[in-house]
């Protein structure tokens, strides 16, 4: 049967196997922090470099689950009582994308920033936090 | 809270009653009938074992694979989804296989209610324990807001069954049977969303941005993505496998000769 199966069949798993295998380098992504305080994001913006991807380390510092949740960047995930979560973003153009805590919508809220950043200046997280005029913890 | 609460519980619930006309369809078409009064409740008591089980461990899955426990463990649960309900639809036609049928509706319908209802549990316990805290005039806008929620889910999926059995039997046989294979590549556009969280799979460009047309945090938005996988700014990763995953079964329901070796008919 398996001889009989369709081109088109094969063609499938091939390319399901090719994007499964697809490299990623995890390890050597910029990384942010981000913290959560009594339903608040500290800090509220963050300033990340275009075309970039990034790695976002959100620590819910309460006692409540929240929610991390944002439509602009298509990212939504599941912070626990004092645990951290990791979440991936970008490569993204320049511009504003929001975010916002799912569970406390009113309070916890903010945007990631996304600037050009020439090759000639520093792109390393701790140049750019510099720029951000938010408490910063880390 | 009222408003977060029905919009919370809509986008959690809306694939489990959506899913509820699919399957219905699946086998009412055939005039077998399935679900029975006792199949329901003992079904429903399972689907809502499961949730409580998932919603108690999943700050401990949460934690495995290095904090990408949640993603890797749903999005496996969404692509079992979608390869089952490929395999229903690629067995519409046949009035054998019976049992086989039932095993993945009964495995899809689980598998739905447990990942999208274990979302909104969290959200129902965390809520609870706050508003114990501080006030109970909150409980109040919680059930309200339930009420409501299931209120508007039960109304479109009703809706939707007679929809779907019309257009079955006036305008084109297989019109359910291709929205659920709709439904699954939704399922299949969120694993795929979620891995791309964690870095499983590679990040890349948006191809393209129609929040100006459709949002997809707006009422219509959230629609079609349980229908049938919108987004907004897909990825080419995603438009390649969400046009991939939906000819291929579609081919391969065409081809009578993949058709008859796939179910022992001889030629």
């Amino acid at each position: 049967m398996i001889k009989d199966v369709p081109k088109y069949c094969n063609l499938f798993l091939l390319m399901s196997l090719f994007f499964l295998c697809s490299p990623t380098a995890e390890a050597k992504r910029p990384e942010y922090h981000l913290a959560l305080k009594k339903h608040l994001f500290h800090p509220a913006q963050i300033i990340i470099p275009a075309n970039k991807k990034v790695k976002l380390v959100i620590l819910n510092h309460d006692n409540s689950v929240e929610e991390f949740d944002s439509f602009d960047l298509n990212r939504e995930k599941v912070i626990f009582p004092k645990q951290k979560s990791i979440i991936f973003i970008g490569p993204l153009p320049v511009g504003e994308y929001h975010f916002f805590g799912e569970y406390h919508p009113n309070s916890a809220r903010g945007k990631v920033i996304v600037v050009e950043i020439n090759n000639t200046q520093a792109v390393s997280p701790d140049a750019l936090s510099s720029k951000q005029g938010g408490l910063d913890v880390n | 809270m009222l408003i977060n609460t029905v919009l919370l519980f809509l986008q959690s619930a809306l694939p489990m009653f959506i899913i509820i006309s699919l399957l219905l369809l699946r086998f009412t078409a055939e005039s077998k009938s399935i679900v029975t009064p006792k199949n329901l409740i003992g079904i429903t008591c399972l689907a809502i074992t499961l949730v409580f089980l998932l919603n108690q461990t999943i700050e401990k899955i949460s934690q495995l694979f290095e904090g990408k426990g949640t993603e890797i463990v749903f999005s496996f649960g969404f692509i079992i989804i979608y390869f089952c309900s490929v395999f229903l639809f690629l067995l519409n036609n046949k009035d054998r296989f019976i049992k086989v049928k039932q095993a993945l509706a009964l495995v899809i319908f689980l598998l739905v209610f447990s990942l999208n209802g274990s979302h909104f549990m969290l959200y129902l316990s965390s809520y609870w324990t706050q508003t114990l805290q501080v006030e109970s005039a909150g409980l109040e806008s919680l059930f309200i807001g339930i009420i409501l929620a299931v209120g508007i889910c039960v109304s479109f999926a009703i809706l939707l069954y007679f929809l779907l059995r019309y257009s079955d039997l006036n305008i084109h046989p297989k019109t359910s049977c291709y929205l659920l294979l709709f439904f699954a590549l939704g399922q299949l556009m969120q694993s795929i969303l979620l891995l791309q969280q964690v870095d499983v799979l590679p990040l890349s460009y948006s191809l393209w941005n129609s929040s100006n047309f459709i949002a997809e945090n707006s009422e219509f938005g959230q629609l079609l993505s349980v229908l049938f996988g919108y987004e907004a700014t897909p990825s080419f990763m995603q438009l390649i496998t969400y046009l991939t995953a939906f000819i291929v079964p579609v081919l391969m329901s065409n081809n009578r000769h993949f058709v008859r070796i796939a179910f022992g008919e001889k030629s």
